[in-house]
């Protein structure tokens, strides 16, 4: 059964913890790569062995994405993250908000983080 | 926050934020407040007082209210005359020739109402007008009516027509991350493509702006309304270092004047109290 979805309060609160399954490295330039084991479907993963370790994808991010990654610490909330982008790049704020929650929320679809 | 949009000149109470913006419609919303819905446009014909508040309250899904004069003494000091009823609120601009239709989802508290009436104004399409939102601010010149508005986390994306001719206006950010390590006029061959390619000049103007032009095609030139053919173009790019954006302002179609051409883009900033 899927959980309610989070009004926007409840979502600018909450606070990403990357998932212990990922494996990070930087490229030359400073940007993080990540690798994460992909998401399979509960019926598809239910023909696979157990003891088969799923395999794995690479995600770069960009500039940008890599800094909101470098302050993802397991303390900092949605909203924290946001007002760290606005006063960092000079963003609106409402539009650091968007370009924040959409990132988590892309990361928590492949698994990589999961929100507390 | 201050916000003009489409000739109307509202106050957002401070914890409120603009969600929709549209031709005639702003929708506010905020934690623990009613939603605030503005429908606006030029009078048509002289609001009857006595029979259209009756067709307004019907299509606000209102039609057990009246909208009575509102006797408040504030009221007495706006740009026009004020009716009330319990969830919407109307002024009627006397100089401008304006209405503007206010719907709360619920009862408003008494100093909200107040906030956003008093800081009502508004400007009729045949002038210039400002416009103002969330971190950009400009002018379009008379007659230009807004055809798309798209604001998008890094892209803020806004159409004006007026009859063939056409105004853009771009915000893109951040841009130091957009730049990254280019520069300006490499970066506008990038942002513009093919098009760049197949008769676009891309002038430098010092480190912070290149102005952008195609000249009209021979078969523009003789048949201009020949379907297919692409419009001269016009504009100008700006990277504000201060404000960490890229500003591009683009005319295409028949040519303006350069005293409008050059007010708009004076005027094209980014509001001053979000600079960092």
């Amino acid at each position: 059964m899927q959980s309610p979805p989070l009004s926007k309060a409840e979502a600018l609160n909450a606070v990403p913890v990357p998932s212990a399954d990922i494996r990070l490295h930087s490229n030359p330039q400073g940007l993080v790569r990540i690798r994460y084991p992909i998401n399979l479907k509960p019926w598809l993963a239910r023909f696979l062995p157990e003891k088969m370790s799923l395999p794995m994808r690479t995600l770069e991010l960009d500039s940008m994405g890599s800094f909101v990654w470098n302050h993802i610490d397991g303390k900092n909330s949605v909203q924290k993250l946001a007002e760290i982008v606005t006063g960092h790049y000079a963003c609106h704020p409402s539009e650091a908000e968007h370009a924040v929650a959409t990132f988590i929320r892309q990361l928590g679809r492949r698994g990589i983080l999961g929100l507390h | 926050m201050l916000l003009i949009w489409d000739g109307l000149q509202v106050q957002i109470p401070r914890t409120m934020e603009p969600v929709i913006l549209d031709r005639g419609f702003i929708r506010l919303v905020g934690p623990e407040l009613p939603t605030v819905e503005l429908r606006f446009a030029p009078e048509k014909r002289p609001f009857d007082p006595h029979k259209d508040p009756r067709r307004i309250l019907r299509a606000a899904e209102l039609s057990g209210q009246t909208l009575d004069p509102c006797g408040e003494p504030w009221a007495q000091r706006l740009p026009g005359n004020l009716y009330t009823s319990d969830r919407l609120s109307l002024l009627q601009f006397r100089d401008s020739r304006g209405l503007v239709a206010i719907l709360f989802s619920a009862p408003p508290p008494p100093n909200m109402a107040q906030t956003i009436l008093t800081s009502l104004h508004w400007v009729s399409p045949r002038t210039w007008r400002r416009w103002c939102c969330y971190d950009i601010t400009f002018e379009t010149p008379p007659d230009y009516a807004l055809d798309k508005a798209v604001f998008r986390p890094g892209r803020f994306h806004l159409t004006f027509t007026h009859g063939p001719g056409k105004l853009i206006f771009d915000r893109l950010a951040p841009a130091n991350v957009l730049l990254d390590h280019t520069n300006l006029v490499a970066w506008c061959r990038q942002y513009l493509g093919d098009g760049a390619d197949s008769g676009t000049t891309i002038v430098s103007v010092g480190d912070t702006e290149v102005d952008v032009f195609t000249k009209p095609s021979y078969f523009y030139r003789t048949l201009p309304w020949l379907p297919g053919l692409h419009p001269p173009l016009r504009g100008k790019i700006r990277h504000v270092v201060e404000g960490n954006k890229i500003l591009v302002v683009t005319e295409q179609g028949p040519e303006m004047t350069a005293a409008t051409y050059h007010r708009i883009l004076t005027s094209y900033a980014i509001t001053p109290s979000l600079q960092s």
